[in-house]
């Protein structure tokens, strides 16, 4: 037999409606796609809904106290991933993230070769190879004339 | 039976599966998957922290999940800065 007061049932309803939101959420967190354009901003937003649940789930189960410090700590946790996301690896948004990714990958030819030069060490690869070009080349043919032979 | 000690139990149950959805977000491969998942199962726990210690009548729990809702907010918000690489 079942009894409860008018608190208690208050309590119970608002506790079974926190448990069904967070199944709801836990299912549709991760049937989410993951190759979706800005993902993870979503999972964020679906993390906000979690989080007042949990105030409420909190205050429901006798401890205010928690529910209100979480309240106000939710919002800066939000914030936090989300910038640190956008400033961290956001490709897709983030402009001056690609451009900062494009030059460490791939950088300029002219500056490669400025850097070469400055150092010294093209002119005299140069020099060396300028002057065994000839004699590579009359190593070649006197090997074709032996194998016509 | 009590209706709210079933509803209890009830919202343990889903904090569970929310537990285990929140561990397979942080194995996603970005860093920011990670630290979402991980600020979820810091939350999950400390509902069913706080749940169990109202069953049960352990007291210590709330300080365990109070702890881990203040130190959980601070480690994530100290990941999500370094992240950011500024």
């Amino acid at each position: 037999m079942i009894s409860a007061s008018i608190f208690e049932l208050i309590q119970s309803v608002l506790l079974i409606v926190v448990a069904i939101i967070t199944i709801i959420i836990s299912i549709g967190i991760l049937r989410l796609d993951s190759d979706m354009d800005n993902v993870v901003y979503a999972r964020i937003h679906i993390l906000g809904v979690i989080d007042i649940a949990s105030v409420i789930a909190f205050i429901c189960l006798g401890d205010p106290l928690l529910g209100v410090l979480y309240f106000i700590l939710a919002p800066f946790t939000a914030h936090a991933m989300a910038h640190g996301y956008f400033h961290g690896e956001d490709l897709k948004n983030n402009q001056s993230l690609t451009n900062d990714s494009n030059n460490d990958k791939k950088p300029k030819k002219d500056d490669i070769t400025k850097e070469i030069e400055s150092s010294g060490f093209y002119k005299t690869v140069k020099e060396e190879n300028s002057f065994d070009d000839s004699n590579d080349k009359i190593t070649v043919s006197t090997l074709k004339i032996i194998e016509d032979e | 039976m009590n209706l709210l000690l079933i509803s209890k139990i009830f919202l343990i149950v889903a904090f569970v599966i929310f537990s285990i959805a929140a561990l397979r977000l942080a194995t996603h491969k970005s860093v920011a998957m990670g630290i979402i998942g991980t600020d979820a199962l810091t939350v999950s726990v400390s509902v069913i922290l706080v749940a169990l210690g109202g069953i049960y009548g352990i007291g210590f729990f709330r300080d365990i999940a109070l702890a881990l809702v203040l130190l959980g907010v601070v480690g994530t918000i100290a990941f999500a800065t370094v992240i950011r690489r500024d």
